[in-house]
């Protein structure tokens, strides 16, 4: 970010009116704003697509009612959670209870101010990336025990206090698997980290020594459980606390808690593609030249007549979608059914939204003729910023959904085996690692 | 000098997600561990000993689906016994064999419930959802059948009130083809899973000589390492002519009388109530399903208590004639009753977590220990 | 070697929680996307015929049978359970008026009392006539003994299941109308008056005689 101020401020008359300060501002509300968007986006879109894991792996459908597939579900469960009355338990403590769940957002929210979403696009690469990480994630702790005290409820007191235990041991192997990343990269800064694991799939920290590779699973162990999920949900154990310290709390302040999960599911996937699966880095591209190389070719080959076939290969299916959608308007015609909802209109919506993803499909495809001698450095573009985003994003999803699906396969562990697994399992086998990986990094360089 | 730390008294409500029903435990705990656990029954009374009294006893038929609603049909059978014993009422053997089956049907389904909801508690929704499943298959065959799903009022006195549709034999056996590596793989998701096996062995463990002072009944009282199964060795319907096995707990499954093999006792009970329905099926007799009289049913003047072997244990009905169409006094004993007896002296020293473990694994049911 | 049994234990422990867990995980994953989903999608599904209901939602089309084969909640049912409610499913009780006698004994037989039935004798049937058919769905719990004992089949079960009111008095239903009732009322009256007179002129015959 600071270096997307200076450039403002250098190419730009219009900010050095401002002032340097006066961009800054600007550039960083317009970063919280496209972050905090991102983060209840990608929030909303993991509950939904909890839901239909939970379906799917329960033999039943997701919600496939508010949406095309239901995709609109989330944002009708937001819509439900604003609308619900807030009800504050008449003995509780009141400021705490109404300060906690802004507590436990701010944890999961700072810490997308390091997370590497592109080779530039990170809101600020801090020298001390991950260890301001693990700082920020401290937050919740309190937030959840303040929830559990202010609540007024024997129960979210348990939930809380158990939490609290749990976080707070869980942070130790945390680190240790986080400190062997930062010894083998000999940086603490994200994207240093991540361009430590250049060349190619095999330079990927969880593929480089065996020690990495248990590194990372005790990572992803103690990262389950710094976020409360199974097999480490005892703070909000559906069926011996009804939600733990979430108890006493109905709406938006419900709702605060419940994205702050999610969105903790994805930061810490996506601390773990950065610290163990090369970041934005694409299996065989290195960075920008490498990018910018295929992307060119990419599209010099899209410049030819191949991109002529590419758009009908597009659209094909929207036309015959489009001519099935004909001959359901003259069915439905002759058969007079009512006018409203339109006779057109009146589709099945997973077909309305097929369609629509082909025909936007086929347009892009189009939209390559005009632009034929601009292709090259259009794809350099694309290739050397989105591409990257894009592989991330990837590879966090794939994390969180082994994460959600542990929810849908684990049975929860009780209170006193997940602290023996943190302190008699992860915590030796985590210092094990950390020396071992030194030895492989003395012998093997 | 030890830190000075307070009590609490926690309520775990009758409403709550993990007691098997409309139950209420007051606990004293420090926390975590808990002092003292007081089991509060009641909240489910209905006065169905009462109403006994009240109606004449195919009226009174109806309401014992509702003991056991999972398991309703062992419970109609318990009670047509001691009515046709009581009253020398004869039963054709066509009568007597579809009983079986749809009493051991039953309690494979009511064991999935039960292991199921075992398996929720603990954590794991999955199993539960796939017992669910699989329990539908069973539902769909008892509609078709007397056409309930849940409160059956199949049995009558004299027999079963509906004959077999066509091809049911069938489709019961494509259950059970189905069904059997559908326990396998369920074994495979859940039951040999290493957090549950932490979570169970040696937890709540009930020693032969606990359980039969605490009455204990069914598989709970198997699982202690007594071998006692009541279709076996006072064996009532046509369970004489059968073969099945009846398992004990064993050390192979943790500690004998732990919560693990009470969970392991009803998932083997479920494969041999497969295999009993399989030789129902083979050997189903023709003939008619009920040896229906056109008299109204009067019993003569006496006493009668018979005892079944439901899937929560052992099902008494004690029955008072005084010589007229309705009991004089009905009483009706069930094994979640006794289970409810032992929780407290349980319950002390063990954590909430466990607590919640051992209710799951006595398989209680409101309805059946407050009727 | 001999290794301790702690240690030993503790890798085996190790093991086998990997062990399990791989294996719990690859059944949860086959179940996800290798096998059919058993959601019978009512109320888009319509369980009394067991196939697809004519547009019950505003967005799915109606049976159109260019977007029939296509995706969507409209698809017929492929899982393994019964879409459809058995024949001998007991669903909300039904009366069949015109072949009822007005024995009662369906009133006796239910345990609870959910109907009320009075009859009335009228010219030209030998059996009763009812004048008031009351079931009460509230407390009905379809047990089925009235419909056993009926000598008509005029009590019968239907495979309606779908009977929830917004008013509890919504579920107290009258089966003979008001009209049928008072007609009926006038026949017992037409009845009894003759019933008199012929008993009158047969205690006069036998008088006179």
């Amino acid at each position: 970010m600071e270096n997307l101020v200076d450039e403002l401020l250098r190419e730009f008359w219009l900010f050095q009116r401002i002032g340097s300060i006066g961009t800054a501002a600007l550039v960083m509300l317009v970063c919280g704003v496209a972050v905090l968007n991102f983060f209840g986006l990608i929030g909303g879109l993991l509950t939904f697509f909890e839901r239909k894991l939970a379906g799917w792996t329960n033999s039943r459908r997701g919600p496939n009612r508010v949406g095309p597939y239901g995709l609109v579900q989330f944002v009708a469960d937001g819509l439900k959670l604003v609308l619900k009355e807030d009800i504050i338990p008449a003995a509780a403590d009141r400021s705490y209870f109404k300060f906690a769940p802004y507590l436990v957002l701010l944890g999961t929210t700072l810490s997308f101010v390091v997370i590497p979403f592109g080779p530039t696009l990170i809101i600020s690469d801090l020298n001390v990336g991950v260890f301001y990480l693990l700082a920020t994630g401290s937050f919740t702790v309190v937030g959840l025990i303040m929830a559990g005290w202010a609540s007024n409820n024997k129960w979210s007191l348990l939930g809380g206090m158990r939490s609290a235990a749990q976080i707070i041991s869980y942070e130790i192997p945390n680190a240790l698997a986080i400190l062997l990343v930062v010894l083998m990269s000999g940086t603490m800064s994200m994207q240093g980290i991540i361009r430590a694991q250049a060349g190619g799939m095999h330079h990927w920290f969880l593929f480089s020594s065996p020690f990495s590779f248990l590194a990372f699973c005790i990572y992803f162990i103690s990262a389950v459980a710094e976020i409360n999920r199974i097999p480490f949900d005892i703070p909000e154990a559906e069926s011996e606390l009804v939600a733990g310290y979430n108890i006493e709390y109905s709406g938006m302040r419900f709702g605060a808690f419940f994205a702050a999960e999610f969105g903790n599911i994805y930061v810490v996937s996506a601390v773990a593609v950065t610290c163990f699966f090369g970041g934005w880095q694409l299996p065989m591209l290195g960075e920008t030249e490498d990018l910018g190389r295929v992307g060119a070719a990419v599209g010099r080959f899209l410049a030819g007549p191949a991109v002529l076939m590419l758009v009908m290969i597009a659209a094909a299916p929207c036309a015959f979608l489009a001519w099935k959608a004909s001959r359901a308007f003259i069915w439905d015609m002759r058969r007079k059914r009512p006018l409203f909802p339109s006779r057109f209109v009146r589709l099945n919506s997973e077909l309305l939204f097929l369609a629509f993803v082909f025909a936007s499909m086929a347009l892009f495809l189009a939209l390559h003729l005009p632009l034929r001698s601009r292709l090259p450095v259009i794809y350099t573009l694309i290739f050397v910023y989105l591409l990257p985003f894009l592989a991330f994003f990837a590879k966090a999803m794939l994390i969180s959904f082994v994460i959600l699906w542990w929810r849908w396969t684990l049975p929860r562990l009780r209170v006193d085996q997940l602290m023996g697994v943190c302190w008699r399992y992860l915590i030796p086998i985590g210092f094990v690692c950390l020396v071992g990986q030194g030895v492989w990094l003395c012998l093997f360089g | 000098m030890p830190l000075a730390t307070e009590e609490m008294i926690l309520n775990m409500g009758p409403h709550h997600p993990s007691t098997h029903g409309v139950l209420r435990f007051i606990l004293r705990t420090d926390g975590e561990v808990i002092y003292r656990c007081r089991p509060d029954v009641g909240f489910l009374h209905r006065g169905l000993e009462k109403i006994a009294e009240m109606v004449t006893y195919p009226q009174f038929m109806p309401y014992t689906d509702r003991i056991d609603y999972l398991a309703a049909m062992n419970c109609n059978l318990g009670y047509a016994i001691t009515v046709e014993r009581l009253g020398g009422i004869e039963v054709p053997p066509r009568a007597e064999y579809v009983r079986v089956m749809v009493a051991e049907l039953n309690r494979i389904i009511s064991h999935l419930i039960s292991v199921g909801t075992f398996a929720l508690d603990i954590g794991a929704v999955t199993p539960f959802t796939h017992a669910l499943r699989e329990r539908e298959w069973v539902n769909d065959l008892f509609e078709e059948l007397c056409g309930a799903r849940l409160t059956y009022h199949y049995f009558r006195f004299g027999g079963v009130a509906f004959d077999l549709p066509d091809g049911f034999l069938d489709r019961v056996t494509r259950f059970l083809d189905y069904f059997e590596p559908r326990l396998a793989q369920f074994n495979r998701l859940i039951s040999t899973n290493k957090i549950f096996k932490e979570r169970l062995v040696g937890v709540g463990v009930i020693s032969a000589e606990e359980a039969l002072g605490y009455a204990l009944v069914g598989p709970n009282l198997r699982a202690s390492g007594i071998d006692w199964d009541l279709r076996r060795d006072e064996p009532y319907a046509v369970y004489a002519d059968l073969e099945f096995e009846v398992p004990v707990g064993s050390p192979e499954f943790g500690e004998v009388g732990d919560c693990y093999n009470r969970f392991w006792v009803r998932i083997r009970e479920m494969e041999q109530s497969a295999r009993i329905v399989r030789q129902c099926i083979a050997r189903m007799p023709e003939g008619s399903h009920w040896n229906r009289s056109k008299k109204k049913l009067k019993l003569p003047p006496g006493e009668m208590y018979v005892r079944t072997e439901a899937p929560r244990g052992e099902l008494g009905y004690y029955l008072i004639s005084r010589g007229e169409d309705r009991p004089y006094r009905l009483k009706i004993r069930t094994g979640s009753f006794s289970a409810m007896s032992i929780v407290e002296k349980l319950a002390s020293g063990i954590m909430v977590a466990d607590l919640v473990a051992l209710i799951a694994s006595l398989d209680v049911i409101a309805p059946e220990i407050d009727r | 070697m001999k290794v301790p049994e702690g240690i030993r234990k503790y890798f085996q422990n190790i093991y086998e929680s990997v062990t399990t867990i791989a294996v719990g995980m690859w059944i949860t994953f086959k179940t996800a996307f290798f096998e059919r989903k058993v959601t019978i999608q009512y109320p888009s599904h319509d369980v009394m015929e067991g196939r697809p209901k004519e547009a019950a939602l505003p967005s799915h089309t109606s049976l159109n049978p260019t977007f029939e084969p296509l995706l969507g909640a409209s698809q017929k049912y492929r899982g393994p359970l019964n879409p459809r409610v058995a024949d001998r499913y007991r669903g909300l009780l039904g009366y069949d008026e015109p072949k009822c006698i007005s024995c009662l004994l369906c009133e006796q037989a239910c345990p609870i009392g959910v109907i009320t039935v009075k009859g009335v004798k009228i010219e030209g049937r030998k059996t009763k006539a009812p004048v008031t058919f009351i079931i009460d769905y509230a407390k009905c719990m379809f047990c089925g003994l009235c419909v056993e004992v009926c000598p008509t089949d005029a009590i019968f079960f239907t495979r309606q299941f779908e009977g929830a009111t917004y008013d509890c008095r919504n579920l107290i239903r009258e089966f003979i109308g008001g009209e049928l009732r008072r007609e009926r009322l006038k026949l017992a009256e037409e009845a009894r008056k003759k019933a008199a007179e012929d008993r009158k002129e047969k205690e006069d015959e036998g008088r006179s005689l």
